[in-house]
């Protein structure tokens, strides 16, 4: 403390205070600056200047940085709600279409006069020789080996295997596959037999060298042989021509039921009719 | 020639004040680089330069603000003349000594300048929630920048001497 009282310089610096005091009671009210203000402001005024631009352009690139970071996580943003809306558009139409192609089986269902249970496929043939698919539905759901199984369209095949809680469906495309066929128009009787791949056609064997025949003619199963109910929908012909060895006529059918988008089926669980109609004869009608 | 140097220095320090400093506010707050330097100077070269630097970079800040000049150079001289004081008494080599000599620095000034401008002006609003808002912002920013500039000075200060 004696420093700070003894010392001259606290003499220097009271005085100092003194002068100060009354220069800021001078230029309290001053109208304008003194030279020397003048001089230093005009002395720093380029440097800052300088430094303000410099401060500015950082600051213009840190906002336009700032900016891209926003929009790039805005951007990221919207593309995970595009990509959870197309996801969810996908599973509503996958739904919707659902929905529609269980509804013309409900209808379908109802239609014919046979007990049904509806099974969705869950598979198709591993291999290019044998066509068959894999349903949901087994022994549990009192399903057995030769039900006769259809689709929206038409006959697709009879269960040749079954499990507790799947079927395999031998489709009448095998070339293992033989339904007893009735030409709806003409009554002629014949067997409707698989080709092999890549043929989608079916053939109708045995009909008699002056068989009537023609295309466009309806196919359906005779229920001859107790495997395939009376009266299902087989396919139309596409194309009549004799047997290689010229004793008879066979022809050529399309298909009624698309096999490749098929994703239900409904299983006949009895062969009876439980009414008199039957689609088949609908269709002659 | 050190305290010329220090002075220009502060008048740089005043040049990023009213410039990228004032972008970069704490709290709305810009630092004192003038006290920081003039503090930090202080402390490791005493009273009378201290005192000296003070008066001068205090000067060149009230012609800055555009206030009636003298309320800086008061403030500036008298508080590095008590914080260069201390100087042979503090453990210059640790720059914690800057932190705490900014903490009273900053509040002294402060007082100084609030003290004296009710007394020169006719400021009703200049109060002390006014102080209060202004003062602890202000510390924090001075006392995280003050060891910065401490260890500078203080290398550039206790490099041997050639001319």
């Amino acid at each position: 403390m004696s420093q700070l009282f003894n010392s001259r310089r606290l003499i220097i610096l009271i005085t100092l205070v003194a002068l100060l005091l009354t220069v800021i009671g001078l230029t309290k009210d001053r109208p304008e600056f003194s030279l020397i203000e003048k001089a230093v402001l005009d002395f720093t005024a380029p440097l800052q200047k300088g430094f303000t631009k410099i401060t500015n352009s950082a600051r213009s690139t840190w906002q336009g940085i700032a900016e891209i970071r926003h929009l790039k996580r805005q951007k990221e943003d919207l593309a995970k709600q595009v990509r959870n809306l197309r996801d969810e558009n996908r599973q509503l139409k996958e739904q919707y279409l659902e929905n529609q192609r269980l509804r013309m089986l409900l209808e379908f269902r109802e239609r014919i006069p046979y007990n049904t249970v509806v099974a969705q496929v869950i598979g198709r043939s591993a291999d290019n020789w044998f066509s068959f698919i894999t349903i949901d539905q087994g022994t549990e759901d009192g399903l057995k080996k030769g039900m006769a199984v259809v689709g929206t369209n038409g006959l697709v095949g009879q269960i040749s295997g079954v499990t507790e809680h799947t079927s395999r469906v031998l489709l009448i495309l095998d070339q293992n596959s033989a339904v007893s066929g009735l030409i709806q128009e003409t009554r002629e009787n014949g067997i409707v037999e698989g080709m092999i791949k890549p043929n989608s056609y079916l053939v109708m064997k045995g009909l008699p060298r002056d068989a009537k025949v023609k295309k466009g003619d309806h196919i359906l199963s005779s229920g001859l042989g107790g495997i395939f109910p009376k009266g299902l929908f087989i396919g139309r012909v596409a194309k009549v021509e004799d047997e290689p060895y010229g004793i008879s006529k066979r022809a050529l059918v399309t298909p009624a039921e698309n096999f490749n988008s098929l994703e239900e089926v409904l299983v006949i669980t009895n062969n009876r009719p439980l009414k008199e109609s039957l689609p088949g004869q609908e269709v002659n009608q | 020639m050190r305290i010329v140097v220090v002075v220009l220095l502060s008048l740089l320090g005043l040049i990023l004040q009213t410039t990228i400093f004032s972008h970069l506010r704490f709290f709305g707050m810009i630092p004192d680089l003038v006290l920081i330097l003039t503090v930090c100077f202080a402390l490791l070269r005493g009273a009378t330069e201290g005192a000296i630097v003070g008066f001068f970079s205090g000067l060149l800040e009230d012609m800055f603000s555009g206030q009636s000049l003298g309320i800086n150079a008061i403030s500036k001289m008298l508080i590095a003349y008590v914080i260069g004081l201390t100087e042979e008494k503090v453990y210059k080599e640790n720059p914690w000594v800057a932190v705490v000599a900014l903490l009273v620095a900053t509040i002294l000034d402060n007082l100084l300048a609030i003290f004296l401008y009710k007394t020169f002006f006719t400021l009703p609003n200049l109060g002390f929630t006014t102080f209060n808002r202004v003062l602890w912002p202000a510390i924090l920013y001075n006392i995280f920048l003050a060891p910065f500039v401490y260890i500078k000075l203080y290398s550039w200060l206790s490099k041997p001497k050639h001319y």
